[in-house]
């Protein structure tokens, strides 16, 4: 149905890398192979990437006390791997990872029945995963124990009082309760984020014709889209399944009081200690780094042999799909699913912004706005929103510009370093956010230059690009990849420069790809805790930081008001780019 | 400032420094730090009256502590027991009868919601917002181990290459001064050194006379009593 690239003639598929072509375009001409663009992204992007990587690597041999010379020895790596502990929580992190592929699946059918068969009230379950995702993971989780405490939550309260039951029948604190946190707010939700940009770029009539041979729906789906989706499929694995590995919060709160630990919270056990273990908890971080490695040349490999257009230039049909009364059915099942995890953390979540005490319904007067009076008044808060606002916006706006233009040279171009930079683009999201930020701190405060942007929004802003540049860059990439290559060279053969080609042709394609981006980008730094915790300071302090040390100083109703407000910006942030990126959409339509 | 370094204001009438120099690092607080918190309306506080109690099978399932393989609180208090009690205690408490958490929150509310009415390690900032809402608390010092003393968070240090030397010496001197310390313990909740400050703080962290305490800020415990014991504790409890 869609021809793979790499079956395209080789003269069609490096028409855009030659200098010759641009140069017969007579207008703007997009560097060649040897061009020094390709050396200077080399450069960018592997100090962002290796700087840290190589912090964590030297540091996982430098046996020495911190503050001591150097001491070279295998002693960290000896203390990780000889830890029944660590054994037992890499062993928790890839049981605990299980969540990613079932988190595939359910993402793949909402996104499908999203775009594809635009269920009743599609926009607002669309919205309603959108705002699941914006919720700060602290608050969230506490909400959820309140209802799923085994002793006192309020739904075990309310099982408990059906006849004949009489039972508590749920444990938030256990593997299963890490789980569906994890899912309800973060896995689905991030799936249908990365997924739908994708089948939005995906040719209606593709389904269509295998359905007109007789395919059933199922089948289509199974043998026609989800082979196009590959490459956007297997980013969301891949990022899906990292990401599972740095989760911290949740396991934090919910696993530790059951003996279960994972990769992430034995290495923050590592660096709490006195003093602190950075060799072994550097260790754990290289070994990661292992796994990574395998895993990106895996993907490459992959991508290289699957490049599939979605989007060609033959017309394109995004007709919905008929699901008849099944689709009421359907769209109510999804209702009740963001009800359930979305509507109900949240609602936890207000409510507890306005009580005395954070779940405590049952002492006198529970109910007051003290919190947000107090909250509204402090100038730290108001210093922290200003803060947070440049941070979000400029992480956002340069996630969109710089990683799409890497992207693109990674989609598109025949530039001789592309094969370096792609696996060096991945490389920041091995690294768990602390061990990153205790990175990024050493490399602010102990270089000569660099260390003016210690303790300044600028310093949170580098910190956050590099933490970015991972997903925003294969986000982007899967997207170009997607858009065949032929549209660029129609709008080239009628006189387009490259400039004018990626503004009236591929940033209009790509405008749902590039509003996700922009999301993704805003709401990662505005919940940001683990990767700038080190790098904050008094004078640069953002909302999430403010949030964790009103509930590490025992102020939980401070910091759920905060959170509460990071999450009703988040969420207003996320409707006026909605509504934008759905206009770009309509118009490419 | 004046007054600011007199030793007559301090307690024992000298300054409390950390390090070996005794020029470096001040520590202008000292509080109890360990002890077993009840809840009254489910385990009596009278019914404590040794550490060694906890080990009892009535209250297996009844304790929750904080994790000692974690730093901070859980740590101190652990070591504390392994001083006083041993490794067989250390490992009986923490590895068969108590519920360990991370958290100092869920231990607090734990404790405050009778879920395990006995709490090892809990700390004042987390029990003092549950009580303001009505929970109770009790601290027992059971008297074969009635604590260690802690310096908290009070300890003053001036970095070498300082940016602005003369404002932290202006801020260090106003650290010890009267009304820096009242600034300082009204804020954390913490027990001045300085006699002349008022007791803001709960009771139940004021250091009593005649006790035999044992003080964690000491230097030498510091540097080679309390490094060898958390090494014994950490392999004791398999970190």
């Amino acid at each position: 149905v869609a021809a793979p690239s790499s079956e395209l003639p080789r003269a069609r598929r490096s028409i855009l890398g030659a200098p010759g072509f641009a140069a017969a375009a007579g207008r703007i001409t997009w560097p060649g192979r040897n061009s020094w663009l390709g050396t200077l992204l080399l450069i960018v992007v592997g100090l962002a990437a290796l700087v840290p990587v190589a912090f964590i690597v030297f540091g996982s041999f430098n046996v020495a006390p911190p503050g001591q010379p150097v001491r070279l020895g295998l002693e960290g790596w000896r203390q990780a791997f000889s830890s029944s502990q660590s054994l037992a929580a890499i062993g928790y992190s890839l049981l605990l990872s299980v969540r990613i592929p079932v988190a595939l699946l359910v993402g793949l059918l909402l996104s499908w029945l999203i775009v594809r068969a635009r269920i009743p009230g599609y926009p607002w379950i669309e919205f309603g995963l959108w705002a699941a995702f914006f919720l700060p993971s602290l608050p969230v989780t506490l909400g959820w124990i309140l209802l799923l405490d085994p002793n006192y939550g309020l739904l075990n309260a309310l099982v408990e009082q059906v006849p004949f039951l009489h039972a508590r029948p749920f444990n938030i604190f256990s593997p299963a309760g890490i789980v569906w946190v994890h899912l309800t707010t973060a896995n689905i939700p991030v799936m249908v984020i990365l997924l739908s940009p994708a089948l939005r770029q995906f040719d209606a009539a593709l389904e269509e014709a295998a359905t007109m041979c007789g395919a059933s729906r199922v089948q289509a789906i199974r043998r026609v889209v989800v082979p196009l989706l590959g490459p956007a499929l297997v980013t969301a694995l891949l990022a899906g399944f990292i990401r599972s590995l740095e989760a911290f919060e949740v396991e934090q709160l919910l696993g530790t009081s059951v003996g279960v630990q994972v990769y992430s919270t034995r290495i923050y056990a590592y660096l709490r200690q006195q003093p602190t273990q950075f060799a072994p908890a550097m260790a754990l971080g290289t070994s990661l780094l292992g796994i990574l490695f395998v895993l990106v040349l895996s993907y490459q490999a992959y991508t290289t042999r699957h490049r599939h257009a979605t989007l060609t230039g033959r017309g394109f049909s995004r007709r919905p799909l008929a699901l008849g009364k099944l689709g009421y059915v359907v769209s109510g099942t999804c209702s009740a699913f963001i009800a359930v995890s979305v509507v109900l953390p949240a609602g936890m979540l207000v409510i507890g912004s306005f009580m005395r005490g954070f779940g405590f319904f049952d002492v006198p007067e529970p109910f007051t706005t003290a919190h947000w009076t107090s909250i509204l008044r402090d100038p730290v808060f108001l210093r922290a929103v200003t803060t947070s606002l440049q941070l979000c916006f400029g992480v956002a706006v340069l996630s969109v510009v710089l990683f799409s233009l890497l992207a693109y040279v990674l989609a598109r171009t025949q530039l001789w370093s592309r094969g370096l930079i792609a696996p060096l683009a991945w490389l920041p999201w091995a690294l768990p956010g602390v061990l990153l930020g205790s990175a990024l701190l050493w490399l602010l405060v102990s270089t000569p230059g660099v260390n003016v942007l210690y303790g300044t929004v600028g310093g949170l802003l580098v910190a956050l690009l590099i933490k970015e540049m991972p997903l925003a860059t294969q986000i982007l990439r899967a997207g170009f990849t997607q858009i065949s290559e032929e549209l660029e060279q129609a709008a080239a053969v009628c006189g387009a420069g490259w400039l004018r080609t990626y503004r009236h042709i591929m940033l209009p394609l790509l405008a749902p790809v590039l509003m996700s981006v922009f999301l993704l980008a805003f709401v990662s730094s505005l919940r940001d805790i683990s990767t700038t915790i080190l790098v904050a300071s008094a004078s640069a302090r953002p909302l999430s930081i403010l949030m964790m040390e009103y509930s590490m100083g025992g102020n939980l109703a401070g910091a759920t008001v905060v959170a509460t407000i990071v999450t009703v910006g988040a969420i207003l942030v996320a409707l006026g780019a909605r509504r934008l990126g759905l206009r770009s959409d309509s118009s490419v339509a | 400032m004046p007054g600011a370094a007199d030793p007559q204001n301090w307690k024992d009438q000298k300054l409390k420094w950390m390090d070996p120099e005794g020029q470096y690092l001040l520590q202008t607080t000292e509080a109890v730090g360990s002890g077993i918190t009840v809840n009254p309306e489910a385990i009596p506080p009278a019914s404590i009256t040794s550490w060694r109690d906890l080990l009892k099978p009535e209250y297996k399932g009844k304790i929750a502590a904080f994790d000692p393989r974690l730093e901070g609180v859980g740590l101190a208090t652990a070591t504390y027991l392994y001083i006083k009690f041993g490794e067989d205690y250390v490992k009986q408490l923490y590895l068969d009868q108590a519920v360990l958490t991370g958290d100092e929150r869920q231990l607090a509310e734990w404790v405050g919601r009778k879920v395990y009415p006995i709490g090892v390690s809990l700390v004042p900032r987390q029990t003092e917002v549950l009580s303001g809402l009505g929970l109770k608390f009790e601290r027992v010092y059971p008297p074969d181990g009635p604590g260690h003393l802690v310096g908290g968070a009070s300890l003053i240090s001036m970095p070498k290459g300082r940016p602005h030397p003369n404002a932290g010496i202006v801020l260090a001197n106003w650290l010890v001064s009267k009304d820096g310390q009242v600034a300082y313990t009204n804020a954390v909740k913490d027990v001045s050194r300085r006699t002349d400050v008022p007791v803001v703080a709960p009771a139940y962290l004021v250091p009593k006379p005649g006790l035999d305490y044992l003080d964690t800020y000491d230097t030498d415990f510091w540097l080679t009593v309390r490094v060898q014991t958390v090494e014994l504790v950490r392999k004791a409890l398999g970190t």
